[in-house]
């Protein structure tokens, strides 16, 4: 039953460490992993978008490709975090405000690429019709205007503030009233051109740039970031309370697993010293079949002697009740017997008996209730006490009991229930013996009585050959050859001994 | 971006001065890229409705009507026809390459193909279908059903059709020009004069706005300014590719330069405000021919209006 009852245990653990260990590696890392390298991304991303941008701002960017890959690379990162984040409300807030700076951020960028194309441009073509202008000989007089407009375009370039746009409107204003070299006429008339378009989109431009990185892209993705990474470090803390978990259940199945160890391995004991017992009772019975009457005895008192070794016993004892009450006993080291002891058994057991299995089982006579019965065990120094018995009409008829007076133990039910066997064999044995012995005695009253008989018969044969001669001698040795049939009143008595 | 200066007049200002050894590493142009990969059953289904009426409301008209992969991926008109016989508004765009560009149409409205798609097929100028129709009459099709269950392992849907279209628009491409083969390093791919007009293209700063691997593609600009290009309306236009440019006449976003010089012509004066020479015409002409690729390993060709 508790093996039972460990097995059950074992089962309840073990499906215990299976959800311990399910919630214990359920930390989704590979999916903070993913969301955190996608927020590294889109911070990635818009940095490079940035870089871009201001390579493009000074001319150094070969396409725009870049900066329309880029708005797909944060489309799609800002998708797979939306699709990761579904269950964490204020990481979906965040990635919310993050998708809106991006939108603003690409129209700041589209805006910013169709300007800055003109505006390279319109730069490149500003310096080469200045530079011409500037190094043409019908063109000497209106230099100073050329280069009044080549510096406050430099200074616009360098400040985009209003007071700098208005000084190249007025240069070119002024540029524009002079009247140009007619060879000259066409290139100033395109500066011209190129310098209003100048005038116009530098502060534009500059305000994009300083709109897009106005943006808090950056600090909202380290926000972001961060949510993420406590969501992740709870999911952790989380996984590692389950572990812990995991490791205490784990050791509580090893404990589980070294008491049902105990417990097979006790049931191993208990089999093999069953298999010793019956193999000890049975060669106990086998003594007592193949033994003499007069050997019964001996032989009873040696089973006693090892079936008290068996049961790790000091002291065991056969009573057989009635009339004839016999005692049997087998003390370890010869100890002498109390006083009463062990007839006193026999009223014990009398006293606790009951019907059904004729077993008797004290494993702690001190903790027996106060009274009598614990007062006698106290006295007889038995600490435990287990016996076996057969009813007769009168009560016990025999008593196969062990006394422990040195350390308590307990017999184990089933070993009791084997020497219930052994009881039955000393009882067979002795009960054969009585016969045996009964058998002997009424051979020997049947021998008597074939004497007197046989006397009787001689003296009256001697009358007889006294009476008639020659008949004694063949009568004689008849009746020694084949006492038997010689007299039928003689043979019945035989039969009936008693 | 630099800008070349070798005097006397605007004409021949800008004599290229290039080094002699290009490469497309620091060039701002590159070649067309391989089409990524696709299940071809997938690209057998975007064709099959590519080319199907039923997607259209009259059932006369599908996408390869005024998107003719045969020839140059578009038509030869200046504008093709709306469901009710007007003229559409603006000429049509061809679908070559149309993957490379950062969005769809002229007014860039659609910002995938699978967008443009679905305007397109919804539309009551275009297509006018009922997609909820379409895919029930095209549940019918067993043939249809059969990719469509091969492809997505389900039945026709709405995202399923759009999808399958935007998949087959992905794949074509025109690579092969002889432009990227000069990218690539074949110096012998382009003529002298050819080089004489990417050079050309460059330094008047017409390559501001057509760069990238679509020359041009990535990015909105005013048609008007220094001085007016075409229609006014819309105002700012996706700049529309140069890839196959010589085989999509007519040019323009109104279908109103006939031919490439004068298309040429009229970019450079309102857009940059330079009266172009004839021979920088010629030879930006010369340099934009080389940029016809092949689809299906033919050149695209031109389109009869």
């Amino acid at each position: 039953m508790k093996t039972c009852h460990t097995l059950v245990a074992l089962v309840v653990v073990l499906g215990l460490l299976l959800w311990l260990s399910i919630r214990a590696i359920d930390t989704d890392s590979s999916g903070f992993d993913r969301r955190l390298a996608e927020i590294d991304r889109v911070a990635m991303i818009n940095n490079a978008q940035r870089r871009d941008v201001l390579s493009a701002r000074v001319g150094l960017l070969r396409d725009y490709d870049s900066l329309a890959r880029q708005r797909d690379g944060l489309e799609g990162a800002i998708a797979i975090l939306r699709q990761g984040q579904k269950n964490l409300s204020s990481a979906t807030a965040t990635i919310d405000g993050i998708s809106v700076l991006i939108k603003q951020q690409e129209a700041l960028v589209e805006r910013f690429s169709s300007d800055n194309a003109l505006l390279q441009n319109s730069f490149a073509y500003f310096g080469l019709f200045t530079s011409r202008l500037g190094a043409s000989e019908e063109g000497q007089r209106n230099v100073p205007a050329f280069s009044a407009l080549a510096a406050a375009m430099l200074h616009l370039t360098l400040d985009t503030s209003k007071d700098a746009a208005q000084d190249v409107a007025t240069r070119l204003d002024e540029l524009a009233t002079q009247a140009p070299a007619p060879s000259d006429a066409r290139s100033v008339k395109a500066l011209i051109a190129h310098g209003w378009l100048l005038q116009k989109l530098l502060p534009e431009v500059n305000g994009t740039l300083k709109s897009l990185f106005a943006l808090p892209i950056n600090s909202e993705v380290m926000h972001l970031r961060e949510i993420v990474k406590a969501s992740q470090n709870t999911t952790r803390a989380t996984a590692t309370t389950f572990r812990i978990l995991l490791s205490i259940t784990s050791l509580l199945l090893l404990a589980i697993l070294v008491r049902l160890g105990h417990q097979l391995h006790a049931r191993t004991l208990m089999l093999q010293r069953r298999a010793a017992l019956e193999h000890k009772l049975a060669e106990i019975s086998t003594r007592f079949i193949n033994s003499r009457p007069d050997d019964v005895g001996r032989l009873i008192e040696q089973a006693l002697g090892e079936l008290a070794i068996e049961m790790n016993a000091n002291r065991a004892y056969l009573i057989l009740a009635g009339a004839s009450r016999q005692i049997y006993v087998w003390s370890e080291d010869g100890a002498a017997r109390p006083l009463g002891w062990p007839y006193q058994a026999l009223a014990l057991a009398m006293q606790f008996r009951q019907a059904g299995e004729n077993i008797i089982r004290i494993t702690r006579t001190d903790r027996l209730p106060p009274g009598d019965e614990a007062e006698a065990f106290l006295s007889a120094g038995v600490r435990s006490w287990a016996c076996v018995y057969r009813n007769g009409t009168d009560g016990i008829s025999c008593l196969l009991s062990f006394d422990k007076f040195k350390t308590p133990g307990r017999v184990p039910t089933r070993d009791l229930g084997l020497l219930r066997m052994a009881l039955d064999a000393m009882a067979t044995a002795l009960e054969r013996r009585n016969l045996e012995l009964e058998r002997t005695r009424l051979e020997t009253r049947l021998q008597q009585a074939h004497r007197l008989e046989t006397v009787g018969a001689l003296t009256s044969g001697r009358d007889s050959w006294l009476r008639r001669d020659g008949g004694v001698d063949v009568r004689v040795r008849k009746t020694e050859r084949d006492p038997a049939p010689a007299n039928p009143t003689c043979r019945r008595k035989r039969a009936r001994p008693d | 971006m630099a800008v070349f200066v070798c005097g006397r007049g605007l004409a021949e200002a800008f004599v290229p001065d290039f080094p002699s050894q290009l490469s497309s590493d620091v060039e701002p142009i590159t070649p067309i890229p391989s089409a990524p990969p696709v299940n071809p059953a997938k690209l057998e289904l975007g064709y099959r409705l590519f080319e199907d009426p039923r997607l259209s409301a009259s059932g006369t008209r599908s996408c390869l009507s005024c998107h003719d992969t045969r020839t140059n991926g578009a038509s030869g008109r200046r504008f093709d026809t709306a469901l009710d016989g007007s003229l559409l508004a603006l000429n049509t765009n061809t679908v070559f390459n149309a993957a490379l560009s950062f969005r769809q149409n002229w007014e860039g409205d659609a910002r995938t193909l699978e967008a443009q798609a679905e305007a397109a097929l919804q539309s009551p100028r275009f297509m006018g279908a009922d997609l909820n129709s379409v895919v029930q009459t095209l549940s019918k099709d067993p043939d249809l059903v059969r990719l469509f269950q091969q492809v997505y392992d389900g039945a026709p849907d709405r995202s399923r059709l759009v999808d399958a279209i935007g998949a087959y628009e992905r794949s074509l491409l025109t690579p092969g020009c002889r432009f990227d083969a000069w990218l690539g390093g074949d110096r012998a791919a382009l003529s002298s004069e050819e080089l004489d007009g990417y050079q050309t293209f460059k330094s008047l700063g017409c390559i501001s706005c057509h760069q990238g691997v679509n020359v041009g593609g990535n990015l909105f600009e005013r048609n008007d300014v220094f001085h007016p290009l075409a229609a006014q309306q819309p105002a700012v236009l996706r700049v529309p590719s140069l890839r196959n440019i010589a085989t999509t006449p007519p040019y323009f976003h109104d279908g109103s330069a006939a031919t490439l010089d004068d298309a040429v012509r009229r970019m450079g004066a309102a857009q940059l405000n330079v009266d172009l020479s004839v021979h920088q015409i010629t030879v930006i002409v010369a340099f934009l021919k080389t940029l016809t690729g092949s689809y299906e390993g033919h050149p695209v060709k031109g389109s009869t209006p």
